[in-house]
């Protein structure tokens, strides 16, 4: 078991892991964050994103060891006090999802983006998401919630 | 606008909504009590063949391996087989066509990811490395996986005593009267209409968690789409249990779209192996064990239309066979 010290939704946490633990069965299992799934077996369907220093990673694909020293964002980590983030009430406003396991992935992606490109087209959008799968919704109401999410936080209504 | 009675006109927000979005569903793995152990399982890599033999000893030797459980294991502990409820009958009229299947395997192996082993252990890397050191010794023989070449003469055949592949047949409508009218017909319009195979994979894999609780009830946190059947499957064939003494609790699920319908051989694989180890036993399937062992559909069509002159041509009639592979391995 090594240890391991990294900021967790903007708190310091220590913690161990052994070299081989993937930074998705840390979050999910040790620290107990289960709101990051996992989808698949090969890194294709990004219900496992989470941002690392900012930027949309695949947890399942990415070492616990790895996020030593850096900044993990986890879906737990949207919210302010109570508060849902422009991004998670445009899901629900929108029915962006249905049985909401890819939901996690879809919002944490939909967030590096807007970070990036706080007025993106839907092109933009969709393509940004194309390694988030969803087998519920036919993804028109998820490109429709990061819309709303992004005319929110340009503060256009 | 007023929402009318149930919404209807209106947005309606979503009761459950806020708690998906922020991470806090309750999905089946999203529970881990206490001395939770992880099952895998052991697939056949054959499509078709006799299992001749299934070597556990290594793998119940590695690090934090509690069991390994094999068919002759169930079969000794007298775990009941899927047995086909007779809904339709044969060709030849007798009852649907379908044996008992163990729940790992035994003898024969039908399908590329039929399970014939179950690992239990106290982690996700224990139970894969125990596992992976599990062999098995195959005889194969060839295999059929297209509907109708199964159909065929001189196809392999699934149960050899049966004579061909077929489970049941339904026949509806006046079948002289059609061929007379088919021999007749001015035109005759055939189609081959292919519905084809296709894997429901919800994002969410199957999985189940069980373990017997204070009450003495096995009980069971499944991502089911049909608790009841899960419930009378596993109490009945588990040795031990009765409906009463089995409870299924069924959170949040991430899809389903059919293929958590029913009950699986694994389902009742980690039931057993919940009562016998007395600890709870968390099954998480893999995007592996869904494609390979999570059920499809697919159904082939090969309808006949039969028209004849516009005047006095008599009502249309039309044959239509279709075959669908039935789900029983």
């Amino acid at each position: 078991m090594a240890r391991l010290q990294l900021t967790l939704n903007g708190r310091p946490v220590k913690t161990e892991a052994e070299p081989a633990t993937l930074l998705v069965d840390l979050l999910r299992g040790t620290l107990g964050l289960t709101g990051t799934h996992v989808g698949c077996d090969t890194a294709q369907c990004g219900a496992c994103t989470v941002l690392l220093d900012g930027r949309a990673t695949r947890s399942c694909s990415t070492l616990a060891l790895q996020a030593a020293g850096r900044q993990v964002t986890t879906i737990e980590g949207l919210a302010q006090g109570g508060q849902l983030s422009p991004l998670q009430d445009a899901f629900v406003a929108c029915h962006g999802l249905q049985c909401g396991f890819c939901t996690p992935g879809m919002i944490m992606t939909a967030s590096c983006l807007l970070a990036e490109n706080k007025a993106p087209s839907d092109e933009e959008v969709a393509q940004a998401l194309e390694g988030n799968l969803c087998r519920c919704t036919g993804y028109v109401n998820i490109v429709a919630a990061v819309q709303k999410a992004a005319r929110t936080m340009r503060g256009e209504a | 606008m007023e929402a009318l009675r149930f919404g209807s006109g209106q947005a309606v927000r979503r009761v459950e909504d806020p708690a998906l979005v922020q991470g806090q569903g309750r999905f089946t793995d999203d529970v881990a009590p206490a001395g939770q152990l992880v099952a895998r399982f052991v697939r056949s890599t054959q499509a078709h063949g006799r299992l001749l033999s299934v070597d556990v000893a290594a793998a119940r030797q590695l690090p934090g391996v509690v069991a390994v459980y094999t068919g002759a294991d169930l079969e000794a502990a007298g775990v009941k087989p899927f047995v086909l409820p007779p809904a339709f009958p044969r060709p030849d009229g007798k009852p649907m066509a379908g044996p008992a299947r163990p729940v790992l395997a035994v003898g024969d192996v039908r399908f590329v990811g039929e399970p014939i082993a179950l690992v239990v252990a106290e982690s996700k890397e224990a139970a894969r490395a125990a596992a992976d050191a599990v062999t098995a010794e195959y005889a194969s023989r060839p295999a059929v996986v297209d509907v109708r070449a199964a159909y065929a003469p001189g196809a392999p055949l699934i149960l050899p005593d049966l004579g061909d592949n077929i489970s049941a047949e339904m026949r509806h409508g006046d079948a002289a009267a059609t061929d007379a009218a088919f021999a007749t017909a001015a035109h005759v319009v055939k189609l081959d209409l292919v519905n084809q195979r296709l894997h429901p994979n919800p994002m969410e894999p199957r999985s189940l968690l069980a373990w017997v609780a204070e009450d003495g009830r096995l009980t069971m946190r499944a991502s089911s789409q049909m608790p009841t059947a899960l419930r009378d499957g596993v109490a009945g064939m588990v040795p031990g249990l009765s409906p009463e003494k089995v409870r299924v609790l069924v959170g949040d699920v991430g899809g389903g779209f059919g293929m958590k319908t029913g009950l699986y051989a694994e389902d009742v694989a980690v039931a057993y192996a919940a009562v016998q180890t007395k600890r709870p036993v968390k099954w998480q399937a893999e995007r592996l064990d869904d494609f390979l062992a999570g059920h499809g559909r697919d159904v082939k069509s090969w309808p006949n239309w039969r028209s004849a002159q516009w005047q006095g041509a008599g009502p249309a009639r039309a044959r239509w066979p279709a075959w669908a592979p039935i789900r029983r391995w």
